[in-house]
């Protein structure tokens, strides 16, 4: 297959997982909003789990199968579809959810839709009801859409894995294969157009609206019971197929393989590369990002404006994607200027805190959001109080209230860091190769019990590290608490 | 943190850079001995399945002016001997090239092969005989959609295709291979790949490398292995190959790499693997399984890969123009 099909053919099929993933996260945002608040956040966790579940990992679960699907590539297509459908539309239904609510409700729509003269045809109705739609359910639906054609577009690793029809594995293959860099670059021109043209519409109309900033959607009064019972069963069904089954699959491997890989001192090296890729990058991305959303805060300063227009470009790479990121930075170490560096673990970091940084942008946007800001508040005045208590008290909530939530999202970012494949495969010097890219390769032997064996270990190496960490920050928080509480008088009176 | 990343050794020598095309299943353990034995660090980069060999060669042919890498270890002679006429290899005809038969090294001493494989089909015994009766009525009949190869432009059947290219020309070969996707052949990703279809039943049978059918027979998979065998009966034998890279500033450490590699002790430490290779060199046969022995029967009938001259330009060539538009 040419790049032109293959880049047609992702298209198609990022197009179409967009289109129909669009009712599904509207109805996912329905039963959200009546739900109450432990039920909905237990919905929201069953939901986004695929999402967070490696894509190597459903990937290589699936790989078997896919092959046995090799004379039927239309059901294998399905098959790639659909897990792209069941693992993003959680990402939809977040953005939907947290949509201002457009200026033209569906009950607008449907006066509108009411006063249409009873002799008007298809046209005419299209052609008056447009602009109101544009400014209703379209623009509630853009973003979601939008979105989740990015990331279909974007995803390499599953359709590598199952052999599913797609520009960035063949692009990655004939990078690897030895294609010239720059025709390589020249090359991934056409499937970057693609992505500007959706983002080209996505960020003014994501900034136009202070999407994430303004009030989200009112609630829904009612809503039935069918509705409801399709969100819980749409969740379980992508719990299962993305994260479930794959975990029995690659699990039942493990008892034989256990053995011999725990004497592999090889694997837990490339484990402590890709966590500390994943670390290095998530951190820097992290402060990055919160650097760029104090400088776009502050208006009034000019120069600190255009550092900030400076900084927010920074994000457009991230948002065409990992394999782009790569090859762009793989081109720039290549320059005279940063080669002395080439050799260093410098550009793989580098390519993958671009990566990461929109996400980190947003993570961060979403935290901002949930933090109750009156609370806030409050605690700062009490950690001023004369008590020594209330001021521990006032220090572990503020704790609680901000920096739990950023420590969080910065720990996401480094996971997502830490499973990202084609920087570290691309980018990272030779003796420093990560067990992602270690995992990637082996992978492609097909599924034996050590594989699955060394997967599962390291898909939960950076969870073991999250819950120490967790451990770690919650001691600080109570130490944070304690300093508040035999901090000296003075300092608080001024 | 980057420095700690980085890998910096304070004080102890400097890593030997090592780029390797062999698979890491079974070379990292090799080189990991070297180190232990020598105390020379080795620092290693490895290629991915899917492009095996040829993203190295190209990468130290992009790095010629520049080289990063001391020694070259690839699973593919043919694509060494590329290098070789590029002028990135540097001779050296230590006590390791002087172990191993002509056939299986430059004469001038800029690359020398050693524990090689086999191509073979590899038949699931459930769905045919693994004879090469069978094999032939199959190749003849008008569906191939039971037969499966790895696409031509990486790997082992890159070196397949470019000695059908020297031993039939290339018009035969491209209407061969036009043909035989109209009969409806199956391309596969990798040999990987192509093993795996095979032993899954989803093929009845494809071409392979000997180390990718032993992994399938190890997992109990109901596979058996039949050699290619090409014009005058001969078999397709693919060394490994070592090479030290021109303008390194480590040769003596690279040099002691490259005996190691080329000693009797890799090479049957490479036969006992689970990729069982065989054994170029002079090796007391009694060490060899008896799984390596007929493999080293096959062997010797293996074609001389040094007279595929040209062909191995034009026929990349041809493959890129097919592949990579």
């Amino acid at each position: 297959m040419s790049l032109a099909a293959a880049c047609g053919w992702t298209l198609l099929r990022a197009l179409v997982v967009a289109v129909l993933s669009v009712p599904v996260c509207w109805r996912l945002r329905q039963a959200l909003s009546t739900l109450g608040r432990r039920p909905r956040l237990v919905l929201w966790a069953v939901l986004l789990v695929p999402f967070f579940t490696p894509a190597l990992l459903t990937g290589y679960a699936y790989s078997n199968f896919a092959l046995s699907l090799v004379r039927y590539p239309l059901w294998n297509e399905v098959l790639y579809a659909a897990l792209l459908g069941l693992r993003f539309i959680p990402v939809g239904t977040v953005l939907m959810w947290l949509a201002p609510p457009p200026p033209v409700t569906a009950e607008a729509l449907h006066c509108a839709r009411l006063s249409l003269p009873a002799a008007c045809g298809l046209l005419g109705r299209f052609r008056r009801l447009a602009p109101f739609a544009a400014k209703g359910p379209l623009r509630d639906a853009f973003p979601a859409a939008a979105v989740i054609f990015l990331l279909a577009f974007q995803e390499f690793e599953t359709a590598s894995l199952i052999g599913a029809a797609s520009w960035t594995v063949w692009l990655f293959d004939a990078q690897a294969g030895g294609l010239a860099l720059g025709e390589t670059l020249r090359r991934s021109l056409w499937p970057v157009a693609c992505e500007l043209v959706v983002l080209a519409v996505l960020v003014p109309l994501i900034i136009r609206t202070r999407f994430l900033m303004a009030a989200p959607h009112g609630r829904p009064a009612r809503l039935s019971r069918g509705r409801g019972a399709f969100a819980w069963l749409f969740a379980l069904i992508a719990l299962t197929a993305v994260t479930g089954l794959p975990l029995v699959l690659v699990g039942g491997d493990t008892v034989e393989g256990l053995r011999i890989v725990l004497r592999n001192r090889r694997m837990f090296e490339e484990i402590a590369v890709a966590l500390g890729f994943g670390l290095v990058a998530g951190t820097l991305a992290a402060i990055l990002a919160g650097a760029l959303l104090e400088a776009v805060s502050r208006r009034r300063r000019w120069a600190v404006r255009r550092l900030a227009g400076a900084g927010v470009s920074l994000l457009l790479p991230g948002l065409l994607g990992s394999l782009v990121v790569s090859l762009a930075v793989l081109w720039l170490f290549q320059r005279p200027l940063l080669r002395p560096v080439y050799d260093t673990p410098m550009p793989a970091v580098a390519a993958l805190a671009l990566f990461l940084l929109p996400r980190a942008v947003l993570l961060q946007l979403l935290v901002a959001a949930a933090t109750p800001q009156q609370g806030v508040h409050v605690a700062r005045l009490l950690s001023a109080a004369p008590h020594p208590r209330g001021r521990g008290a006032a220090r572990e909530l503020l704790w609680h209230l901000r920096r739990r939530g950023q420590l969080l999202a910065a720990g996401v970012l480094c996971v997502w860091g830490y499973l990202e494949l084609l920087p570290a495969s691309i980018l990272a010097p030779p003796g420093m190769r990560s067990a992602i890219v270690r995992l990637y390769e082996d992978m492609h032997y097909g599924r034996n019990a050590v594989l699955s064996t060394i997967t599962l270990l390291a898909m939960l190496a950076p969870a073991v590290v999250l819950v120490l960490a967790a451990r770690v920050l919650r001691a600080s928080a109570s130490f944070a608490g304690w300093a508040g509480r035999h901090r000296p008088e003075s300092v608080h009176s001024t | 943190m980057l420095v700690a990343l980085s890998g910096c050794r304070s004080g102890g020598p400097e890593p030997l850079v090592v780029y390797c095309a062999h698979d890491s299943v079974y070379s990292e353990e090799v080189l990991r001995r070297f180190e232990r034995e020598t105390g020379i660090p080795v620092s290693v980069r490895f290629d991915t399945e899917a492009t095996k060999s040829l993203g190295l060669v190209n990468l130290l042919i992009a790095e010629k002016d520049q080289p990063r890498c001391h020694v070259f270890w690839n699973n593919l002679v043919l694509s060494t001997m590329d290098l070789a006429d590029q002028d990135v290899l540097l001779p050296y005809k230590g006590p390791g090239w002087e172990r191993i038969p002509a056939g299986s090294k430059d004469p001038e001493g800029r690359w020398t092969g050693f524990a090689a494989r086999l191509r073979v089909y590899i038949v699931n015994t459930d769905r045919m005989d693994p004879t090469e009766e069978a094999i032939q009525e199959r190749l003849d009949a008008d569906d191939l959609s039971r037969f499966t190869i790895a696409k031509p432009l990486f790997g082992t059947t890159l070196t397949h295709y470019r000695l059908l290219w020297h031993l039939w020309g290339g018009e035969r070969l491209k209407q061969w291979h036009r043909e035989t996707r109209e009969r409806g052949l199956v391309e596969a990703a990798s040999n990987g790949q192509t093993k795996n279809l095979v032993a899954e039943g989803v093929c009845d049978f494809g071409w392979t490398d000997t180390d990718d059918f032993y992994v399938a027979l190890d997992d109990g998979k109901p596979v058996a292995q039949v050699p290619v065998r090409v014009e005058g009966g001969a078999t397709i034998l693919i060394p490994n190959s070592v090479a030290i890279i021109k303008g390194t500033r480590r040769l003596e450490h690279a040099q002691r790499l490259v005996d190691f590699l080329l000693s009797e002790q890799t090479e049957v430490a490479l036969s006992r693997s689970k990729a069982r290779q065989i054994p170029l060199g002079p090796v007391d046969e009694a060490q060899l399984s008896d799984e390596v022995r007929p493999l080293r029967e096959w062997a010797a009938d293996g074609y001389d890969l040094n007279r595929v001259g040209d062909a191995r330009r034009e026929c990349l060539e041809w493959l890129k123009s097919e592949y990579l538009q």
